[in-house]
């Protein structure tokens, strides 16, 4: 071992924030331009950098569980939105408001879960690309671990 | 055998790592992946980094 770098994720590739969604049980619909939420905010969170409330409701892609796979309420969808402050990627804006309806135990609180198989499956793809294989552990801790070795 | 380790919690935080490659070579190797990722916020170095790499077998012998 001789270094060890820590990163803060960027969501850039959408082919792998598709296989992502997938991964989890979720669908992503490219081109979709409005997700659904509660529709008003009431300013109980900060948004993210460089959004205002105006900007809320409209994405450029969405993420979504299927349709018809949740009793109840509709559940609210996840906004894919470029970035707007001034970093490369995308946001994802989601109303989390009664776990969104069924889409946090999925997408993990913060979209965390969601995150994080993001990375993973960047990882296997670059991985891939640079013709290193992946062995693959998840530990009891929710840590996914991938050896990638040439 | 080059090998680099990828570690994400379950907060997305991500770390990089190269095994057993002394020297300055292991930047090299994990730099890909790194920037695949996103923005490497944090470089710890480990000792192996302060290693110089295998002298060249050539020099190792002899030969100038």
């Amino acid at each position: 071992m001789s270094h060890v770098a820590e990163i803060e994720l960027e969501v850039r590739d959408l082919d792998a924030l598709a296989e992502a969604s997938r991964r989890l049980g979720l669908e992503f619909v490219q081109g979709q331009e409005t997700y659904r939420w509660y529709g008003a905010t009431v300013g109980d969170y900060p948004l993210p950098a460089g959004f205002t409330a105006e900007d809320l409701g409209r994405c450029e892609h969405a993420i979504r569980l299927p349709p018809g796979s949740a009793s109840g309420p509709q559940p609210y969808e996840i906004g894919v939105v470029s970035r707007r402050d001034g970093r490369p990627g995308y946001s994802l804006l989601w109303d989390f408001w009664m776990g969104g309806f069924g889409l946090q135990e999925k997408v993990g609180a913060g979209c965390a879960r969601l995150r994080q198989e993001y990375a993973a499956e960047t990882t296997r793809r670059e991985a891939r690309r640079q013709g290193f294989g992946v062995q693959e552990q998840l530990g009891a801790d929710g840590m996914i671990r991938l050896r990638l070795t040439r | 055998m080059e090998v680099v380790i990828v570690e994400i919690d379950g907060e997305a935080g991500v770390t990089v790592r190269a095994e057993g490659v002394a020297g300055p070579g292991c930047r090299t190797l994990t730099a890909g992946i790194e920037a695949s990722l996103g923005r490497t916020t944090g470089d710890r170095p480990t000792p192996e980094l302060y290693q110089e790499a295998p002298a060249d077998a050539g020099l190792a012998a002899g030969r100038r």
